[in-house]
């Protein structure tokens, strides 16, 4: 069986190998082809990237130059209309803060708005990295 | 220029062109399969039972992962043990697609059942390619590494997954079929 063993090795060793054929070729062609897509998928990926965070913060920008200074503001007024709920020494206060309370639902819907535009922003950017990875 | 870039890589060691690929130069790469091929295509044919377009494909798939893992090579010396593994799971993958099993050792016919085969009857010539198609896909394997890669038992275990007792007892049947059929021939 050792003799057998030495005969099978050695039978494997002067075994005639492929000729290339083109195989090198194809070989060579399919990976300047995946290399070409990555390159084209990392473009796309920086592309939609960039996308993302410009309009997540331009959103973010406007939601700060706009209704959310209004927000803030009823927020504040809000805390105040609390804090005199408490306190019954200050009832003009919480007068206003009463009337504010609508202007606050108002604002709260432009500012989701802006919310479901920075989601949805994300969200794309989310899908074309994934995608980029795939 | 573009001469004498070719002729350099033409001289270029193997080291040399496997950290060049590592760099992703992809001119060092396809050196590196030209001169690898015959090697991974001639081991990859044995494992298919001489299916010659199976195994083409299955070593470009091989060397295509290749070129995407080269940065998980450590060192340029470690290259055909490396690539070796990621041949051998290459083709395990197909087979598993396929439905083939290799975990059970049941697979295989029966030895003697060779030798009352119409081939060793009629005398016909019988060459190691040949023999090594009559035996089941995990023999094969187990043999061709053993045998034609000169990897150790432990070290199959490590590279195909097989158990132990599995892998040697692959090999045992399988060259004792091959000792048959060579010896029939």
């Amino acid at each position: 069986m050792n003799d057998f063993n030495a005969f099978l090795t050695r039978s494997f060793a002067e075994a005639e190998q492929p000729a290339d054929c083109g195989f090198s070729a194809r070989v060579g062609a399919a990976v300047a082809r995946r290399e070409k897509a990555a390159r084209v998928r990392s473009a796309i990926q920086l592309v939609g990237v960039s996308v993302g965070l410009a309009v997540a913060g331009y959103t973010l920008l406007g939601f700060v130059f706009g209704p959310g200074q209004e927000f803030l503001a009823n927020t504040g007024l809000e805390a105040a209309r609390a804090v005199g709920e408490f306190d019954r020494s200050a009832p003009q206060v919480a007068a206003q803060a009463d009337q504010a309370a609508a202007g606050l639902i108002q604002s709260l819907g432009l500012g989701l708005t802006q919310i479901l535009l920075i989601g949805g922003a994300l969200l794309g950017g989310a899908v074309a990295y994934r995608s980029a990875q795939d | 220029m573009a001469a004498r870039g070719v002729l350099n890589l033409v001289q270029a060691s193997e080291a040399a062109l496997i950290i060049a690929a590592q760099a992703k130069d992809q001119a060092a790469f396809g050196e590196l399969v030209k001169r690898r091929q015959g090697w991974a295509r001639a081991l990859l044919r044995r494992m298919c039972a001489g299916n010659a377009a199976e195994a083409d494909d299955l070593a470009q798939d091989a060397f295509m992962k290749a070129w995407d893992r080269m940065g998980d090579l450590e060192t340029p010396a470690a290259f055909a043990g490396w690539f070796r593994r990621i041949a051998v799971t290459t083709f395990l993958m197909a087979k598993r697609r396929q439905k083939a099993i290799f975990e059970e050792i049941d697979d295989a016919s029966p030895i003697a059942a060779e030798d009352s085969s119409p081939e060793s009857a009629a005398g016909a010539k019988i060459d190691l390619e040949r023999a090594l198609a009559r035996l089941s896909d995990a023999e094969r394997l187990c043999v061709t590494l053993n045998h034609g890669e000169g990897m150790s038992h432990s070290e199959i275990v490590e590279t195909t997954g097989l158990p132990l007792g599995t892998v040697k007892s692959h090999v045992l049947r399988g060259t004792e079929k091959l000792r048959r059929l060579l010896e029939a021939a």
